[in-house]
């Protein structure tokens, strides 16, 4: 009896045994995801206008518009430290590099590159009772059972980059013709120096986004 | 009185001629009613590390695995001390990393590392054949399972990652050998080779089938 015993407890055992990827490997690489306008040809554009050390940034669990705007020189709430530096400079890098020139905003640029971060905080609170307990909330309601309830959090941000068409407006408005998504930041080990070679990646599989 | 010594001369006679070998030769040798020098065991558990070679969709997976295990029961069939029959459930783990590479659909192009994974679980009913009585040091067999088996297809990038399930069909052809410590022994060391089929597919993954060969040592416990 004891041998039928074990095998069902050993089968019930690996049947919930489901190991995964060491966690510290899984986030080594930023994932870097881009896709663009097909009927685009890249090579018509020449300038291109990129906000200097600022960067937009949302998070759910953070309503105040105020907070949005992140910038390296920025006081208070606004100021996003070296990061917003450190990616603007990088896209910079490989706009010039691409053969567009960088002018100002007021000077009619071909493109504009949007540059924003979205952090998304999720959190889950479940309720566990057992309805045979005699513990913490015995002598409360109706039933001698108890519970207790359990919280976790999941935290992710993502880094986006997008090129609007602003020379030829669709309807009055910028048409995005380029954009990509690089994720997760936040449990990146390494987030200035992953960052900037993700934006460089992103631009290698971007073979078409060049003015030459 | 005459009739009593006649019947007792029969029964006399009766118990001379079965006494008598050479006229009487024993049809039950290599059976289980041939006399033991120890325990009748009748049936036997066993639990054996399995190593597997996934064969079919190598493009996902293709790495050999060491984590495995089959957990396992036989009961004899009868008085014969070849057949055994039970059950068995297999659970394999295979991983597969593959390096950062660019996947290009359509306009869209991805830039990540993978981690591969499949999880394979199996039930099966088993049938053995064993070639020489269970007493021996050194006893193999071959055998067959049928069975159900459940995969679990999944692939984790960074924080990101899909999954696929699928329950198939089993077969399992086996062949091995159990080798005790000494004649009739209650533990033994079991060796086996096995190829597994399953019908298990994941379009997600590219899985026609689920097909593996593998080789598992454990350990046995012959049991009354």
């Amino acid at each position: 009896m004891k041998g039928y015993f074990v095998i069902i407890a050993s089968a019930l055992f690996f049947w919930g045994c489901q190991p995964k990827p060491n966690g510290g490997d899984l986030v080594k690489n930023l994932v870097v995801t881009t896709d663009h306008d097909k009927s685009i040809d890249f090579t018509k554009y020449t300038s291109y206008y990129i906000p200097v050390d600022t960067i937009s940034y949302f998070n759910n669990s953070d309503n105040n518009p105020a907070d949005t705007l992140q910038c390296t020189g920025c006081s208070g709430n606004n100021n996003g430290g070296d990061y917003p530096m450190v990616i603007t400079s990088e896209v910079k890098s490989q706009m010039d590099l691409a053969g567009f020139t960088q002018v100002g905003k007021k000077q009619n640029p071909d493109l504009r590159v949007y540059v924003f971060i979205v952090e998304t905080v999720n959190l889950y609170q479940s309720y566990n009772y057992n309805p045979y307990g005699y513990g913490f909330g015995y002598g409360y309601g109706y039933g001698y059972g108890y519970g207790y309830p359990t919280v976790s959090e999941t935290d992710q941000a993502d880094l986006y980059l997008e090129i609007f068409d602003v020379k030829n407006l669709t309807n009055g408005k910028p048409t995005l013709i380029w954009y990509c998504d690089i994720g997760d930041l936040v449990s990146s080990p390494d987030v200035f120096g992953l960052t900037t070679k993700a934006i460089d990646q992103a631009y290698k599989q971007s073979s078409y986004l060049k003015k030459q | 009185m005459i009739s009593v010594m006649v019947s007792i001369s029969i029964i006399s006679a009766n118990a001379q001629y079965y006494l008598d070998r050479s006229k009487n030769p024993d049809k039950n040798a290599g059976k289980i009613s041939a006399p033991k020098s120890g325990r009748d065991f009748d049936k036997f558990f066993f639990l054996s590390w399995d190593n597997n070679s996934p064969l079919s969709n190598k493009d996902f997976v293709s790495q050999a695995s060491s984590l495995g295990t089959k957990l396992g029961y036989r009961k004899r069939l009868n008085d014969e001390d070849k057949l055994w029959v039970g059950g068995d459930f297999g659970w394999a783990v295979y991983k597969q990393y593959v390096p950062v590479q660019t996947y290009t659909t359509g306009t869209q192009s991805t830039t990540t590392d993978l981690y591969n994974y499949a999880y394979t679980y199996s039930l099966s009913l088993n049938l053995d054949y064993f070639f020489l009585p269970m007493e021996k040091i050194i006893t193999p067999y071959a055998g067959l399972g049928i069975g159900a088996a459940y995969d679990k297809f999944a692939q984790y990038y960074n924080i990101y990652g899909s999954d696929d399930t699928s329950w198939g069909f089993l077969v399992r052809p086996e062949v091995g050998i159990l080798v005790g410590f000494k004649e009739n022994s209650a533990w033994r060391i079991k060796a086996a080779f096995h190829y597994d089929y399953s019908t298990n597919t994941s379009t997600n993954f590219g899985y026609k089938n689920f097909t593996s060969t593998g080789f598992q040592v454990g350990l046995v416990k012959m049991a009354w």
